[in-house]
Parts: structure tokens; sequence; C-alpha cells
């Protein structure tokens, strides 16, 4: 549009003028004068830049909420390696930019003739050799966390599940250019939470498809506090399985059945009476009459959830857009199953469907 | 240029301009805001496909790129193979090209369907005129005013559609609706080309010419057409969906006029001298008035089961199954004429629209009218648009008992068909054995 | 060999060539240095108009281009970008900046130009294979240009061009068109073919300046007295040299699953588009990415080490200070090519290999920030105490030396496994591999191409039109660049054509706004570079042997160095990094001039 052009045209000029405002004896030829300038630049270039990543937090242009069990681990490496990587470049640039202001040429000094020293050199191999070690030995656990499943692997030595690691399958089959969930019936699942052993079956055969499976697109019901384990499928090309609520992301590969976890921490959405609507929170009130504890949902746009692809799969990647909703109860989960059931059974009514 | 000292009031200079620029460019932040006035509705310059090609039996699928009837303008096109010739064949009688007509007789319809439909950026049906009334409930209602209520064709909600129809769905099925959009060629089985009135999956009960009704469209919306590149679109808002739907009926309307019209040119002018008739803005107007009184018709009609089943128990849903075998295998039904060995032996055909398809293999477990009962239901009993299903029931609108018993035994049996344990159960006992 | 072809070089010296012997069909090193030059800076030039056409879309997604629309998506597209053009458009955009930007003006401009002349040797050791080297590039140039005209468009797949969306055919028979998208036909064929061709370039190249620099040095030459550039060019041979058959493999696998329909990278499932299936295949889809990696991640070090060998240079010069810890500098340069090796796997985390291989991946990867990291402290001991002349080619250097650290440093964010999960294709890598290759490589280029000059066409660039361009440059670079970073925070995956489709990025939009102007600014600013370049070629002032007064080989010969480069061959006596020598009057003392009476020998040089 035209304001495009005009507005791209106003910030040369912006620029044009600031540089000249800021640095006319700087970009004359001449050996003379106004030489720390540039140290100005790289210095205000250099703190804007550190400056911006507390500004951007400040703005929420930051880490999405984080909701399930591993993520909290992921965010903390996160910001470890933020305060790491922000204390060297602060340091590195302060030194940088003094080191500009300080010696710009002049005729009446001359530099210091060193080929270096092997003291220095050796401390700043040692120290960050030893700093990046840690770091880098420190974050095995969370990694093996989240991609090698330990929890799965002992339940299937084990033969069993235990119940407080009974969990949900779901299998999802990523295609061009949507996602298409495939869920064990509200019998099945029943059965499974009764006993540890049969659903280990399953998830050794990866869920084999059934007359009497629930069929959803693009969303995934799971219940707050229970592992989700997720068989992700792809039809065509890779697609990636991005949950980045739950720090969760995995390709899903042609030819495998790949599978991923995630437990949330937290439900995003209720039963109104009509539909299940996510974008809410559970927050803990006052004590009520009867002096218990209650908890009430109050709107929240943070909980609004989304299910994203993230590696390149043709025309409409951005666009493969799915929500997760995460419900509160195991209860809440089967009354949505068995209606999502119901609304794949349909033999009369020809309501309009949403949800 | 005079050299001058650093100085703090420098810095300040720069900020000041600098960071009002900045905040702009930050408030700059544009997106989709709708097609341009100045875009107009292209006039249609691919052939049309007026008659079946049921006797043009291709062998495959066609390969992307380019739509088989597109292949009839690069006749040396190696790209579709043997299958090119077939069509050749049909030039002229059951494939007629709207660009062998004048120009000016093409630039009157451009005027009239612009009189009748707008601009992209300003979407209306628009059919006034005084012979264009219908009868309701004993008064005289225009046409008008019944597409702005029952269809909610009014120009708000059309514009709301075009612009949402702008950013989901134009790169498939292009600015007319004509499913040429840039990704469109690329995608098999190709965006329905909505210029030839016909939708493939209704709940409607119209016998000749039927419509979906807007709930049909929805769906579609809705649940994406698995199977096809067609993704689900649930999860925008209800009323975004509804805007959308009226802004495809719109093109529908839109381009089948187009389309009858050019057909009728396309005869005159085949005959000389040319016989007298309306002028063009006036033929336009006449089509897009039958045209939406069927889009009305549509509406009120819907095929409904007389006795939806309750299977109590898997036994009994095994015995409707087998029932609906013996409907399947009846000689006068027919199923596997078509869906050769459940369809997966089944032949490639043309269907309305001139693209390549294939009746349904039962064994893939897949639905793209959607896979729920009543909606195969509904394809059974009406049939499927466009793509030569035959409806099973005799008259959709009033289906006999045993014609839904019928239909219900066959959906019992076309769902055990994709899994195994269910045949194997459905062979001992009953017999009945499904290679 | 080489011998003899260096004695023909020398005695052809004296004759008069025609044009086209001395000026096309050239087998001198230094015409051949600046053809790759000028084909480098017009395809900078392609490669940056279609970013623009990226930027545009993220900064308005959705919004009509003024005039341009209308011309490109006439008729049913609705005068709007689609996404198939978009896709070709950010995947030509990286494919074009890496294969026929960086690496041919990095390796091919710099290397030719360079090695023999800083070694003090006539030629390259195998001059023909040098000319043969520069005519590889343009069969590639053509096919990935062409590619723009084919049915379906250019490569869509992501420079990466991962399987199965890239190499899905059709049955055989159906034609060389995709089912997967309208790139991946003919257009994704072009591109596998152009980049066979760049990689012959290549490897006729690194096999020259791995014989060149091992043979050909002048006498008193030895390895430990080479300039910085000519140890970073030899390691990036040898890394070319190694890695790109790897590449030559993988590009040959699929471009037979696309052609006469192999099944490299089929699953044996097959796979199904809408109506159109693959039928089954007997191959894998993940190791074209064990295949690619191999060699495109020490392709990245490709991209850089050449550029850092530069601004050591040009940053002693103009320090007019030694080097310092010139041996570690070698070493860390020698220590990134090695581990650089073994680290492919960490593009590869979220891909579904083994997750325990990972952590070994991880490991490597974040210890390779060590020798980076000693490299930056190395160009910040060499500036300390220093006197700094803030020419063109300095900022440029120094730019690069700020900017490296911002990409070394965000590059352990997603060496970080558990971070990765949440980073991996997002902004944030978008972010970094910009400040590696945009910030580092591109201003070390500009910071060589500025101080080279003089030598390359014996004329002067104008300073105070370079200073204008780089302040530009830099300031716009980074309004474009660093934002990137926070969009990644946020979790916007790279690639999207649409980013405003998701909830919990639609409010971070603002900033695509911003990065797109700003992509503008700098765009029009390369304007400036360009008439500068051209216009110095013709009526820059004259320059002399040795304008900035530096020690090493190449400056001792004439501004441009005729047919044979020197005078008489040159004898080398100490290292190149002699500036400001106690006890003499001049700051720099030539690598090839005798040692000055009274002035100390330093040890070990």
């Amino acid at each position: 549009m035209i304001k495009f052009a005009i507005f791209s045209i106003l910030t040369i000029a912006v620029a044009a003028f600031g540089l000249y405002a800021l640095f006319p004896a700087a970009l004359k030829p001449s050996p003379e004068g106004g030489r720390k300038r540039w140290a100005y630049l790289f210095g205000i270039v250099l703190l804007l830049e550190a400056l911006a990543f507390p500004f951007a937090a400040m703005m929420g242009w930051w880490l999405p909420k984080s909701v399930s069990t591993f993520s909290g681990g992921i965010d903390l490496l996160f910001n470890i390696i933020l305060a790491v990587t922000g204390v060297t470049f602060v340091g590195v640039g302060i030194i940088f930019t003094y080191v500009l202001f300080k010696y710009p040429a002049d005729p009446n000094r001359k530099s210091w003739y060193t080929h270096g020293s092997h003291k220095l050199e050796m401390v700043w191999t040692a120290v960050p050799a030893v700093l990046l070690f840690v770091l880098a030995i420190a974050q095995i656990p969370a990694w093996l966390e989240v991609k090698n499943m330990g929890w799965l692997r002992d339940a299937l030595q084990a033969g069993e599940v235990k119940p407080e690691n009974r969990f949900l399958q779901v299998e999802i089959t990523a295609r061009q250019w949507e996602w298409r969930m495939r869920y064990p019936s509200p019998q099945h699942i029943e059965q499974w939470n009764q006993d540890g052993k049969t659903v280990l079956n399953d998830v050794r055969l990866k869920m084999p498809a059934r007359p009497d499976d629930v069929r959803t697109v693009n969303e995934i019901h799971c219940v707050k506090g229970q592992k989700c384990l997720v068989h992700l499928k792809t039809m065509d090309v890779i697609h990636s399985f991005f949950l980045p609520q739950m720090r969760l992301k995995q390709d899903a590969l042609p030819g495998k059945t790949i599978p991923v976890w995630f437990e949330p921490t937290e439900a995003n959405c209720y039963f109104d009476g009509k539909e299940w609507k996510d974008g809410i929170r559970l927050e803990r009130s006052m004590p009520g009459s009867d002096g218990k504890d209650k908890e009430v949902w109050v709107p929240d746009e943070r909980n609004v959830w989304e299910l994203a692809c993230a590696e390149y799969c043709g025309a409409r990647h951005s666009l493969m857009r799915g929500k997760l909703y995460v419900h509160n109860t195991q209860e809440d989960f089967l009354a949505w199953l068995k209606k999502a059931e119901a609304d794949n059974q349909l033999t009369s009514i020809p309501q309009t469907e949403k949800k | 240029m005079i050299a001058r000292r650093p100085s703090g009031r420098n810095f300040l200079r720069m900020l000041l301009v600098t960071l009002p620029a900045a905040i702009t460019c930050l408030l700059l932040a544009g997106c989709d805001d709708g097609y341009d006035v100045s875009i107009l509705y292209t006039p249609r310059t691919d052939w049309l496909v007026v008659e079946s090609l049921k006797d043009v039996v291709p062998t495959r699928y066609d390969p992307p790129g380019m739509l088989p009837v597109e292949t009839l303008d690069h006749a040396d096109s190696t790209l579709f193979g043997p299958d090119q010739k077939l069509l050749l064949s049909k030039k002229g009688t059951s494939l007629l090209d709207p660009r062998l007509l004048p120009f000016g007789t093409r630039g009157e319809l451009v005027l009239a369907l612009r009189d009748l439909a707008g601009r992209p950026a300003h979407p209306k049906i628009d059919i006034s005129g005084d012979k264009f009334m219908v009868e309701e409930k004993g008064n005289r209602v225009s046409v008008n005013s019944l597409l702005e209520k029952e269809l909610k064709l009014d120009t708000k909600t059309l514009e709301q559609g075009s612009m949402l129809y702008r950013s989901n769905c134009l790169h498939c099925h292009g600015l007319d609706g004509d499913g040429r959009g840039p990704t469109g060629h690329w995608i098999n089985p190709h965006p329905r080309d909505y210029r030839q009135g016909i939708f493939k999956f209704a709940s409607s009960a119209q016998v000749a010419n039927r419509k979906p009704r807007r709930e049909d469209l929805k769906r579609v919306l809705v649940n994406g057409i698995e199977g096809t590149t067609m993704p689900s679109f649930h999860l925008l808002k209800d009323e975004e969906l509804e805007a959308l739907v009226s802004y495809i009926i719109h093109l529908s309307i839109r381009g089948e006029a187009e389309f009858a019209v050019l057909q009728e040119l396309i005869a005159d002018a085949q005959q000389s001298p040319p016989p007298p008739s309306d002028p063009i803005i006036l033929r336009v107007r006449n089509k897009a008035d039958e045209i939406a009184r069927s889009w009305l018709e549509a509406q009120k009609t819907e095929i409904k089961p007389i006795k939806p089943p309750e299977y109590k128990s898997e036994d009994e849903r095994l015995a409707s199954a087998a029932r609906g075998y013996k409907v399947y295998s009846d000689k006068n039904v027919a199923c596997a004429g078509c869906h050769l060995n459940y369809g997966r032996d089944a032949a490639f055909r043309y269907d309305a629209w001139g693209t390549i398809v294939k009746p349904r293999n039962f064994f893939s477990n897949m639905y793209r009218g959607g896979r729920r009962p009543i909606e195969v239901y509904w394809r059974i009993a009406g049939g499927i648009n466009g793509a030569d299903m035959a409806p099973f029931a005799k008259n959709p609108a009033a289906i006999t008992p045993e014609e839904d018993a019928q239909i219900w035994d066959l959906i019992s049996f076309l769902n055990t068909l994709p899994y195994p344990e269910k045949r194997q159960e459905l062979k001992d006992k009953y017999g009945i054995e499904v290679k | 060999m080489s011998e003899s072809t260096t004695h023909d070089v020398g005695h052809e010296h004296h004759h008069e060539m025609s044009f086209i012997k001395k000026y096309i069909f050239s087998e001198d090193h230094k015409i051949i240095g600046i053809q790759f030059l000028f084909t480098g800076l017009i395809m900078f030039l392609v490669g940056g108009i279609l970013a623009l056409g990226v930027r545009t879309q993220l900064g308005w997604p959705g919004q009509e281009i003024p005039i341009l629309g209308k011309l490109l998506f006439p008729g049913s597209q609705g005068h709007k970008m689609g996404p198939d053009f978009y896709n070709m458009l950010f995947t030509m955009h990286a494919s074009v900046m890496i294969f026929f930007v960086i690496i041919p003006l990095l390796t091919g401009a710099f290397g030719n130009f360079l090695i023999p002349l800083m070694i003090g040797a006539k030629d390259m050791a195998f001059p023909k294979l040098n000319m043969l080297s520069y005519w590889f590039m343009w069969p590639a140039l053509i096919t990935i240009l062409i590619s723009f005209t084919v049915d379906g468009g250019a490569g869509a797949s992501g420079w990466t061009a991962y399987p199965t969306i890239a190499s899905s055919t059709m049955p055989s028979g159906m034609g060389y068109r995709s089912p997967a998208q309208p790139g991946s036909g003919i257009g994704q064929i072009l591109w596998l073919v152009s980049l066979l061709f760049v990689g012959v370039s290549s490897m006729a190249g690194s096999v020259n300046y791995i014989t060149t620099i091992i043979n050909l040095r002048a006498a008193g030459m030895t390895m430990f007295r080479m300039p910085l550039t000519v140890w970073a060019m030899f390691i990036t041979a040898i890394l070319q040299a190694f890695a790109l058959p790897v590449l030559t493999v993988a590009l040959s696998l699929q471009l037979l699953d696309k052609t006469i329909g192999t099944t490299f990278f089929l699953p044996p499932t097959g796979l199904t588009f809408g109506n159109w299936t693959t039928g089954p295949g007997g191959g894998q889809p993940l190791l074209w990415q064990h295949l690619f990696w191999f060699y495109s991640h020490p392709a990245v070090y490709i991209m850089i080490l050449p550029a850092m060998g530069m601004v050591s240079d040009i940053i002693t010069v103009f320090a007019r200070k030694p080097l310092f810890g010139y041996k570690p500098m070698v070493l860390a340069i020698a220590g990134i090519a090695g581990l650089g090796f073994i680290v492919w796997g960490h593009h590869m985390f979220q891909s579904g290999m083994d997750p325990r291989l990972g952590t070994g991946f991880m490991v490597a990867t974040i210890m390779i920030a060590l020798p980076s990291a000693v490299k930056t402290f190395n160009w910040l001991g060499t500036l300390y105490q220093s006197n700094i002349h803030f020419t063109t080619p300095m900022l440029n250097a120094l730019a690069f030396v700020a900017m490296f650290v911002i990409g070394g440093l965000s590059g352990i964010f997603m060496a970080a496994t558990p971070v990765d999960i949440f980073i991996h294709d997002t902004y944030f890598i978008v972010a970094h591999i910009h400040y590696v290759l945009f910030m580092s490589s591109v201003f070390g280029i500009f910071a060589g191409i500025t101080f080279w000059y003089p030598k390359m066409f014996g004329r002067m660039m104008n300073e105070r039109w370079g200073k204008i361009h780089f302040a530009i440059t830099f300031i716009a670079a980074n309004c474009t660049f660093y934002p990137m970073h926070i969009l990644g925070v946020g979790g916007t995956p790279r690639r999207y054509f649409e980013p405003t489709s998701f909830d919990w990025i639609h409010h971070m939009q603002p900033i695509n706004t911003f990065i797109s102007i700003s992509a503008f600014v700098m765009g029009l600013a390369q304007l400036i570079f360009l008439a500068n370049f051209f216009y110095s070629l013709f009526w820059g002032p004259k320059a002399d042997r040795n304008p900035w007064k530096s020690n090493t080989l190449e400056w001792t010969a004439p501004s441009p160095p005729p047919h044979g480069n020197y005078d008489a061959p040159p004898i080398v006596f100490r290292g190149p990094y002699e500036y400001c020598v106690p006890g003499m009057e001049e700051d720099h003392l030539p690598q090839s001039l005798p040692q000055p009476s009274g002035v100390p020998v330093p040890v070990g040089h």
C-alpha cells in the first residue's frame, strides 16, 4: 500500500538524519576528529541489544505460559543460559566498546608490541571450557526426561502400569495440512483405568484402529495431571508436533510412529452447558461458607493453548492450527469423550455441528 | 560540514527523531484488509463442461499442475499422457470454449455479472426487478429480500465473508471460486469449482438441480474433507463460518449464472442467423433468479431418516451388517457395478467438472463426505451430486420405510469393511466372506 | 607439474593478451577471483530482492503489494501473494545467499585472489582447474535462474530440501511434477542439479587451494608465518574437500529419486497426497538429514572461517598492533573445523533420531563454542592498547567481531537440547543464522572488499560513502535481525507464510513490521555500496602499492598486480603481524623486508 512506501521513505530519512546528527565528523575521511563516535555507535547498538531482552519480557513478547511437568525445567535452563550468555555479552560488549573508545589512532602513542600471553590464553580457554562442559552435562537429565520416556520403558519392562502412572493415549496423524486425532472409546479408557496390563498391548501395537474409536480434527483433549501419550504419524511429508505451552516439539516422520508425551499441570477448559470452552483458568478463592477452599473458573486469554506445525510442510504450513484442551478431571474428559463419541455416531438430527 | 564535538544534545536529537518513527512503525503493523476496490471478478475463459463425459474413461489420475480440461489448450502437452486424446475428441460437444464468443458479447456479460454480483471488495447478489417476486404465505416478496433473509446474502455478511475468503480460501479456490488459485492446480482432488453450482455433499431432497443446504456447506468447513487437501476450519468462530458460507453461495450463484448464460450464448452463436433474444443483462437476471430459487428451495427440503436404528448389542449390529450385505449384492441396487471389488478396483471416471474421480474404496476407512452414519445416509439416499452416485431412494423427499431400513443395513455393512476382526466375525457368524 | 605451469604463466606475462583471454577465459587467479566477486555481488542483489519479498509478506501479511501485486499475481490469484510463491521466495533466498553469494565470495573470490598473493606464489598450482572451478559456476547459475521460470516455480522446500516434501514424485510415466507441492517438481530437480555444479566448482577450488598452500609458498614462508587469512582458507578448503562428497552423494540420491524413481528417501509405507499415492518405497527420509547436515554443518564454518581470517588481518593492520595469540588463533580455527564434523546431529534433535544420540551431539556442539570464544578474546586482546584507525574496512571488521559474539552466544541456546525443544525451528534459529551469516560473514566480505579493493583494481573506494553505507547497514541490519531473537523466544516458527495465524504469536506482529521496514532500509543501503564500488572502479583515486601500510606480501606487488604478481620472487623473513616494532621509526615491518639493523628479532618468528 501507499502508506508502506511512505513509511519506508520516512524511516530512511529519519535514519539518515539521525546519522547526520550523530556522525558528521566521523564520516569525514580526514584522520582527525570525532573518531570516538564510532565507539558510541557500537556501544549504543550493543547496549540497546542487551536491553532488548528485558524490554521484550516487559512487553509480554516472551516465552508462552509454561504448563507441563517438564516445561519448568526447560524454562529454568533457558533462563540460566540467558543469564550466562547475557553476562558474557555485556562483559564482552563493555570491553569492546571501552577499547574502541580508549584507543582510537593517536600519532603520539605507539601500540603495545605483544604477540599474546600464554597465561591469558590458558585462562580464557579453561574457564569457558569448564563452564560450557558443566552446562552441557547439566542439561542431559531434562532432555532424557522429555524424549527418552523412562516411565513408559519401565512400565513396558514391568508389564504393568502403576495406578499413579495411568496415561491417556491418542493417535495423531498429520497430513497436508491438518491434524487428525483418534481416541480410544470411553469404554476402552475405563477398562484401561481398571487394569494396568492390557493397555500396554495397545502401546506396543500403537493403537490399532477400532470401529468405536472417537475421531476429532485439530483438537487434542487431555486431563490435568495425567500423562498423555501421543502416537505421532504422518501421511505425507515431515510435520512437527509443536505444543508451545507444553514446551514440546517432535517431528512426525513418514513411515514411522513416534511416541511423544506430556503431562499438563493446569486445566484450561470447562463445560458451559453447551460446549467446551477454553481460555479459562482455575483459581483458588476464599473459603466458602462450609469452610473449605473453593476453586472458581476465571477467564484468562493466556490459557488458549495451540498446536502448531513447526517443520516446513508446504503451502498451508503456517495454518495447521490445532487447539489443546486440558480438562480439570478425568470425569470431565470422559464426559467430553462421550459427547464426541455420540457426535461421531450421529444417526439423525442434521444439527449444525460445531465442537 | 563542520566537525562538531560529541555532545549530549546530538543524542537527544537523534532519540527525539528516531523514537517517534520507531513507534509509528510499530503501530503500522498491518494485517489482511480485504480486497482492493479495483479488483474485479475475472470473466470466465476456461472450458465449459456442459455434458457428462461419461463415455470417456480415463486410465489414471491427472498429474499435478494442470486440470484435465486445461490440457485442451496445450494440445502438444505430454503431461497428461494418452488420456488427453480422448478428451480432445469431446471438443465442441461436451466441452465448449467461451473464448470463441465475440469480444463485445463477453464484455457485456462481464458488466451484467458485475451488476448482479458486485466486486470482491463489495460483493452482493442483486436480482431486482418486478418480475423477480416469490409468493410466500400469501404475500409477494422479492427474491432479493428472501436471499437476504434465508440465505444470509446481505452485503455486510458477504463483505465479512469476502475478507475471510481472501485470507483462508483464495489461494486454492481462486478469486472467482473457480478452484484455480495458485495452489489449486497442484492438489488432487482439485479444489471445488463453485461456478457450476454443484456441490457434492448435500442433505437436501431436491431431485433436479440439487443444491446443498447452508448446514451442508458449513459441515464441510467444520470437518474438512478427509483424504483431500480441504482442511478443517472449525477453529473459526461460528459467525465467521456463516459468513464464509454466504460468500461461497454468492460466488456459486454468480458463477452458475455466468456458466448458464455462456452456454446459451455459445448455442446462439452456432445458429445463423442468431435467434432473437433478450439483452444479456436480462438473461443473467433470469438465470440468477432461477438459480436463487433452487437455492431457496433446497433450504426447505431435507432427507430425513424415518427410523434411526438403535443397536442394543454388537450382535444386532452384525445382524444388520449381514442384511446390508444382501442389499449390497442385490443386482438391482448394483453397488458393486461402480464400487468394483468393494471399490478397490473401481474405474476412473470424469465428474461434472471434468476432473477425474474414482468411486470410494470401502476398505480405506476414509469418508470424504463425513463418517457419521447420518452423513453416509444422506449420500446413499440422495446420491452425490456431480459424481454419478445415483440416489438409492426413489424419491429422496419421501423415503419409504423399506428403503430406510435397507440404507441403515448398508451403512452397518460398510462400517465393518475396514476392520479385519469385524469381517472375520461376519464370516464366522453369517458365512459372509468379504475378501 | 605445478612448477612448469607457473613457469608458463610467468612467461606469458610479457605478451599482450586479447580481452577475452585476459578477462573472460582467464587462468590468472586474480581475474578468476574478481570474476567470482562480480558473480557473487550480482547474486547478492538477487538474493536480497528475494529476501525483501519474504519480508513484505511477513511485515504486512495478506496486504496487497503496491504495483507489483497486480503484475505478479493477476487473475484468479486475487493480486495476493500465495503461500507457494512465498515458499519459493524464502527457499531461493537461502539457496542463493548460501551457495551463490557467501561461499563463492569467501572461498571463490577472496580465496583465489588472496592465497597466491599472500603466500608469495605467482599463481595457483593448477590454473586451468581454477578456471574450470569458475566456469562450473555458470551452469549452476543458469540452472538456478532458469528454475524460476519452469512449471511450478523454483524449488520451494527450504534450502534444506528435506524429503519427503522435496523428494516426492509421481509414479513413473506421470512426469517430473511432485504431488507434495508445485516447487518440488522440475524446480527442485534444477535446484539439485545446480547444487551439484556448485559442488564441483567448490571441490575444484578446494583441491587447488590445498595444493597451492602446501607447495607454492615463497622462500621463508613457513606454515606459521602465513597470515590468518591463508590459514583460514587452508582449513576451509580441507573442510570442503572432506564434507562435499557427502553432499554430492545426498544430492545425487535425491536426484535419482526424483528422476528415475529410486526410493532412497521414500519410506516402505509409501505416502498419500489426497488422491495420489507414491507406492511403497524402501528408504528412510531421515537418511537425507544425516547426509545433508554432515555437509551443511561444516558448510556453516566454510561460510565463516575465511571471514574470520580476513578480519584478523584487517584488524591488525588498522590497529597497528601484532595479532594477539597467533598460534591459539590457528588452533581455534582447526578446532572449529575438527569439531565441526561431529556436531551435525544438533540440527536433528527433534527429528525422531534416537534421543540418547542427541546427548553426544549436544556436548560436542556446546564445546564448539570454546574455540569461537578464544578467537573473540584474542581479537579483543589485539585491540587492547592499539591505535585504531576507523577506516571503512576496519569498521566492517569490528562489526564482524561484535556481531559474531551475538551469533555465537545465541548458538548455545540451540545446542542445549532441552531448550532446543522449544527453540528449534523458530525465529531464534533464523536470528542466529543471520547473525552468523549476514552480520558476520557479510560484514567480513564488506571488510575484505573495501580492504583489498585497491589491490584488486588499483583504485581506492570512497571512504565517506563507505562509512555511510557501513553505518546504515550496521544499524538497519541490527534492527532487522536482533528482534528475530525475540520472535523466537516468543515461539514463532520459521518459514511461516502467515505470522498472525496463531494466538500465541499474533501479538508480536509489530515486531515483524519493524523488521520489514529495517530490512528495506538495509536493502536500499546496499545500493550505496554498489554505487561506490562501480564509481570507484573508474573514477576512484589511484592507489599506490601499499595504501594501508600493511605487512603481508600482497602489498609488495603493484596495484593491481600483473600476471605473475611480483616484480621478483619475494623472500619472507618473519610473521605477518609485526606492527609498531620497538626501536623502529616506521610502524610496520613488511614480511619481505630484510631485518633492519638495531631491531631485535622476536622470539619464535
